[in-house]
């Protein structure tokens, strides 16, 4: 037999959990397929542990049968495609909102994007935060052009309002919080290495979509302006302003000329 | 001849902090390569902070070697880029297969040692150290199956292709217990069909018991067989890289070290005595 067909009936056999064992001798100490369920049995056992290793909030908010049934529909449906067990868990959340059995629980699924959102965040792309520093030599007719670019990590979404504790809750083994019904913007990033969240109000959501979109300050600021009125953003623009260079969000400067 | 770089450890993420404040009697640190395959964040600070106190060596467990896909030019980039970053001692990874048809089963599965294997391997393992620019360093696996059909011995197999591909070898000693246990060989056998020219570096690691097989868990501390077998490869192979793997059932950092000083030991007592 080819080196091709015996791995593919190999594999075929580990993911089946089924047939294959005429590929392999039998001896004394055990029999073919005792020793071709010890693959098998691996399988299926090393991913559960990288999904519950990837997702330990949800395991505790889920409880362990539930979590369970969750991750061994999504092992049979989806065998790994990444040669990085990190990336294995990407798409549970989708998977997970798209199950009929818990496509109705917001807030269960958001916890799961939630969850899988921190571990992006944990270790996207470097880049080093501007100090306040660094705006103090533009020129004030040098503002409305620039381009504030914010860290690799910064994601905005929004998710079910309270996902937050419930994550905590899970994490330090607590009573999940009482559930609540709305859904806000919810700012994600990293900081000092360690993944950060924080709701948003739909004034700080308008500013981060215009710098996520790539638009100049000057569109940040006539979006606010819209929003209340000229006399209101400016003061409101510089604010959030300050709060993202403390926040470690801003890591460039695009169109500055200093 | 060159230096041997002594007794290292397994780089795991939750010894960090006492890697990082007590900088212990290690030598060298092996990383799992695919750890520190991201794109940033503390696995790479980590590495960077531990780097600039000990030597590293680079460990992947999903280069694939031996499926018959195409090899990963995505992968093969970013160990390269890694490694670009990192400088390491050397690269390593197994002599198996993870998946084919672009599935990876997270598993370190073993070969059919036929001269079609043989042949296949050897001409990847040249591609990659072609595209790597160095040679590479190839473990030998435990196992829990033969395949009916096979041409050669596991031992005969490895010591075709490290002279064939012209690469170095990885010898894991737990990794030979468990395999000799499991196909009914003696471990001897396989240890002295290796050429020693070849042997780069040395794994010792614990296993655990299956129901009728042992398996490869690095889950417990080495045994006695295992140590017993690693004081006669340092007989036969000389003064070659030792390193302990752990990735379960983590002890204390201190006791990891005191393992590796038992390794220190027996090597002292086979190097003095062959002094002497």
């Amino acid at each position: 037999m080819k080196l091709a067909e015996m791995q593919s009936r190999f594999q075929a056999a580990i993911l089946s959990g089924g047939a294959g064992a005429t590929l392999f001798a039998a001896t004394a100490k055990a029999d073919a397929e005792s020793r071709l369920a010890i693959y098998a049995d691996a399988y299926r056992l090393r991913l559960a542990e990288i999904l519950s290793g990837d997702f330990p909030a949800l395991r505790v908010a889920m409880g362990d049968e539930q979590f369970g049934a969750l991750i061994e529909s999504y092992i049979e449906t989806a065998p790994s495609r990444t040669r990085n067990a990190r990336w294995y868990g990407s798409a549970l959340p989708d998977f997970l909102a798209a199950d009929p059995r818990w496509r109705n629980a917001r807030a269960t699924v958001d916890l799961a994007r939630f969850e899988r959102a921190l571990a992006d965040a944990f270790d996207a792309p470097d880049a080093e935060p501007l100090t306040p520093a660094a705006l103090a030599h533009i020129a004030p007719e040098g503002w409305p052009a620039l381009v504030f670019v914010l860290h690799p990590s910064a994601r905005l979404d929004d998710y079910a309002d309270g996902v937050e504790a419930m994550h905590a809750a899970a994490l330090a083994d607590e009573p999940a919080p009482p559930a609540q019904t709305g859904v806000s913007p919810l700012l994600i990033w990293r900081l000092h290495e360690e993944p950060q969240s924080r709701r948003i109000d739909a004034d700080e959501a308008v500013a981060l979509q215009e710098i996520l979109r790539g638009e100049t300050f000057g569109a940040l600021c006539a979006a606010l302006a819209f929003r209340l009125g000229q006399e209101r953003a400016l003061p409101v623009a510089a604010g959030l302003l300050a709060r993202w260079l403390a926040d470690g969000l801003i890591v460039a400067l695009v169109g500055a000329d200093t | 001849m060159r230096q041997p770089l002594g007794f290292g450890l397994g780089l795991r993420p939750v010894y960090y902090a006492d890697i990082l404040e007590h900088k212990p009697d290690v030598d060298w640190f092996e990383i799992l390569s695919e750890n520190y395959m991201v794109p940033g964040g503390r696995p790479l600070a980590m590495l960077e902070s531990i780097r600039a106190d000990y030597p590293l060596v680079m460990h992947g467990v999903s280069l694939s070697l031996a499926s018959t896909d195409p090899l990963d030019m995505d992968y093969l980039r970013a160990l390269k880029a890694l490694a670009d970053r990192i400088e390491p001692q050397w690269i390593s990874d197994h002599l198996c297969w993870t998946g084919i048809h672009g599935v990876n089963l997270h598993d370190l599965l073993p070969v059919p040692y036929t001269q079609e294997a043989l042949d296949h391997v050897v001409e990847r393992i040249a591609r990659i150290q072609d595209f790597l620019g160095r040679r590479l360093v190839i473990e030998n696996v435990s196992s829990y199956v033969r395949f009916a059909e096979q041409d050669m011995d596991e031992w005969t197999f490895i010591a075709a292709m490290a002279e064939r591909a012209d690469c170095e070898l990885l010898l894991d000693i737990n990794n030979v217990f468990v395999s000799s246990f499991n196909h009914d060989f003696n471990a001897d056998a396989f240890m002295n069909a290796i050429p020693p020219e070849r042997v780069r570096q040395f794994h010792l690691a614990g296993h655990s018991e299956g129901e009728a097989l042992k398996i490869d868990t690095h889950d417990h501390p080495i045994c006695d067989e295992v140590w017993a077998l690693y004081e006669k490869a340092c007989a036969r192979f000389g003064p070659i890289a030792t390193m302990i793997e752990r990735d379960d059932n983590f002890p204390p950092f201190e006791e990891l070290v005191a393992e590796l000083d038992r390794a220190r030991a027996i090597a002292s007592r086979v190097f003095s005595g062959k002094a002497a």
